[in-house]
């Protein structure tokens, strides 16, 4: 079973995307050596980080490699994958690991499973990947063709985060000179209207709805979450009146989330919604109809005004995770 | 200015899917239901808008056969200027990246400014075949945009996309891709007349060879093993008591159940 497996790790201000340790803590499970590649000005800053759960780390630097585009990313990458022929190479199914692993996989001509939620060794040392497809109506077991590198997204949530373990060894390794002439370039970078919106990893997500009945109404949305220390999420009803950002949006034209608990609060379950969400842990769904679609589809169904019932949910909760 | 739009005919949201007994290869059963991918519609208006402003050209392409003719169909009734269909028996196996090459091919070919996609289709949500054809084209992209404006005569373009957390303003010189995502534009409902003609409009192909592609340039690198159904969440529990009761029931199962908290 020649060859290592990577994982590109995303940083996110000093340290890294949690979902990248999950990728590391699951490529550990596969066997074989664990290497976690860092991208970026002083990447090497980042490896305490990483270091406990990967065998090596390699820390490629350029000045602007890490604000550097997936362009100049991939180039870097690919070129790294060449001479060292890892077997795989994983990232996070965020916006920004699959942005890079697009452009990687037509880079090297590599079979690439994006947003997987299982990856497994399968037989002679080969890996299977397990994804959702048709919004999550059916999952798909694949398998992968050549020699490889074999490139996976793994969805956030899909595996634990890993305990720490002995550190790795550091490389460090400077990237060449002319990526900071590869377009794209960032100009400007802006938050999400009405607060950051990170629900990518968000261990819990509080989605509002059309029965909200407006911008004010998101506050109880923002309350709950605040209780769980989660994220608020949408439906597209609430993002369509203006309520609510887009990046917020949950749903098929939305994004997809997989968190441990998802709390709906006056969204009625339209098919287009549920396929953003489906693979949440626990749903628990809060309407004032009894009738309504989403409580054949969530674990816990509260029926009530929302209004009412939300803040006190959050107290409770509040006042549960205190003792 | 001339834009090619990247557009995909799939399985409708609402379609009914089942996964059949053996769970092999062949498990997969979607409804015979289909609509253009939605985010395409989304490059599709905002390619047109382009067109308004600035004019040119509108040229639709999509790969596939049987019903993947009717995403053009769905572009001419739009609006597009032109439609082609790459139609080849080698990719009907293809995966992204097969896809991805023919594309390329393609649009090497037609010499666009601006190639749009959707930031993914809504059958395989990949998200794979827009960046990789700015890759194999050796042309800068933006993925997930939600605003575009092009200078034609500076060759340039500059985007806001969506990231996770927040936004980011892109600049990139042209030619270049761009995947759309909601927000992008608000695809027109097109009028009937339009739709009448584009059901009679006769579509041209190209197979690999017109367009010079090898077909091991399009054998997939990825097989499918099998399919399964999704897994099956327990029957919901609905919290019953008055309030506040039901709420002090519902943060208990919450944390004793569930253990979420
Ligand atoms: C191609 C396509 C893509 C789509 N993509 C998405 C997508 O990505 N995401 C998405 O969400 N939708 C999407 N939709 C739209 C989707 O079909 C629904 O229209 C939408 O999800 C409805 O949003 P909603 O549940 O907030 O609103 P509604 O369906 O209006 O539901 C509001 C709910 O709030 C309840 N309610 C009202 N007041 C209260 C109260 N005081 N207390 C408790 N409950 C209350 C009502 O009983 C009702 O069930 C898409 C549609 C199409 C055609
Ligand atoms: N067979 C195809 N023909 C034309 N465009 C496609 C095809 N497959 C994908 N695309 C384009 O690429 C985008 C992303 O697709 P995917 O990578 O499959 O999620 C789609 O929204 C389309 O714009």
């Amino acid at each position: 079973m020649a060859g290592a497996i990577w994982v590109v790790a995303e940083p996110r201000g000093d340290a890294v995307r949690r979902v990248s340790l999950e990728a590391l803590g699951r490529a550990a499970a596969l066997g074989g050596e664990t290497v976690a590649v860092l991208l970026g000005a002083d990447a090497a800053a980042t490896a305490p980080a990483v270091a406990p759960h990967a065998t090596r780390v390699l820390a490629v630097e350029h000045p602007t490699l890490a604000d550097a585009s997936s362009t100049a990313q991939a180039r870097v990458l690919a070129e790294l994958a060449r001479t060292r022929a890892p077997r795989a190479i994983l990232a996070g199914a965020t916006a920004w690991g699959r942005d890079l692993l697009a452009r990687l996989a037509a880079r090297l001509g590599a079979g690439y499973v994006p947003d997987a939620v299982e990856l497994s060794a399968g037989a002679d040392g080969q890996l299977e990947a397990v994804r959702p497809v048709l919004g999550g109506r059916a999952y798909a077991r694949l398998a992968f063709r050549g020699d490889g590198p074999w490139l996976v997204a793994l969805r956030p949530n899909a595996y634990p985060a890993p305990a720490p373990g002995a550190a790795g060894t550091v490389e460090r390794l400077a990237a060449p000179e002319d990526l900071a002439a590869l377009p794209p370039r960032v100009v400007e970078r802006k938050a999400a209207a009405g607060g950051p919106v990170d629900l990518a990893e968000a261990d819990a997500i509080v989605a509002a709805g059309r029965g909200v009945r407006g911008p004010e109404g998101f506050a109880i949305a923002e309350q709950l979450a605040a209780a769980l220390g989660g994220a608020v999420g949408a439906s597209r009803a609430a993002v369509d009146a203006g309520w609510r950002d887009h990046a917020a949006q949950v749903g098929k034209s939305g994004r997809t989330v997989a968190p441990r608990l998802y709390v709906a609060l006056g969204i009625s379950g339209a098919v287009h919604h549920r396929m953003g969400m489906d693979t949440a842990r626990t749903v628990v769904v809060i309407n004032q109809d009894a009738n309504a679609p989403f409580f054949k589809h969530a674990d816990y169904g509260l029926v009530g005004d929302l209004f009412q019932l939300a803040p006190a949910l959050a107290e409770e909760i509040r006042k549960l995770r205190e003792k | 200015m001339k834009i090619v739009v990247l557009v995909k005919q799939v399985p409708d949201p609402e379609a009914r899917v089942s996964v059949g007994g053996d769970g092999g290869p062949g498990a997969l059963q979607v409804e015979d239901r289909w609509c253009t991918s939605y985010f395409d519609e989304v490059a599709l208006e905002a390619a047109l808008a382009l067109r308004q402003r600035h004019g040119g050209e509108v040229v639709a392409v999509t790969a596939g056969s049987g019903k993947a003719v009717d995403a053009l169909r769905r572009a001419l009734a739009f609006g597009a200027d032109r439609v082609l269909q790459l139609d080849d028996p080698a990719l009907a196996a293809a995966d992204g990246l097969g896809v991805a090459a023919a594309l390329a091919a393609f649009v090497r070919r037609e010499q666009p400014d601006l190639v749009l996609a959707g930031r993914q289709a809504l059958d395989d949500e990949a998200g794979l075949v827009g960046p990789a054809v700015a890759e194999r084209l050796g042309w800068p992209h933006a993925a997930d945009a939600v605003a575009l404006e092009v200078e034609p005569a500076a060759k340039r373009a500059r985007v806001e996309r969506t990231v996770d957390g927040g936004r980011e303003v892109l600049e990139l010189p042209l030619p270049a891709l761009v995947t759309a995502q909601k927000g992008l534009a608000v695809p027109r409902v097109p009028q009937v007349t339009g739709v009448m003609k584009a059901m009679r409009a006769k579509i041209d192909k190209l197979d690999l060879a017109a367009l010079g592609l090898p077909a091991a340039d399009v054998e997939p690198r990825t097989a499918v093993l099998g399919y399964r159904p999704p897994p099956a969440r327990k029957p919901v529990r609905m919290v019953a008591g008055d309030f506040p009761e039901n709420v002090r029931t519902l943060a208990a199962l919450l944390r004793d159940e569930a253990k979420v908290l």
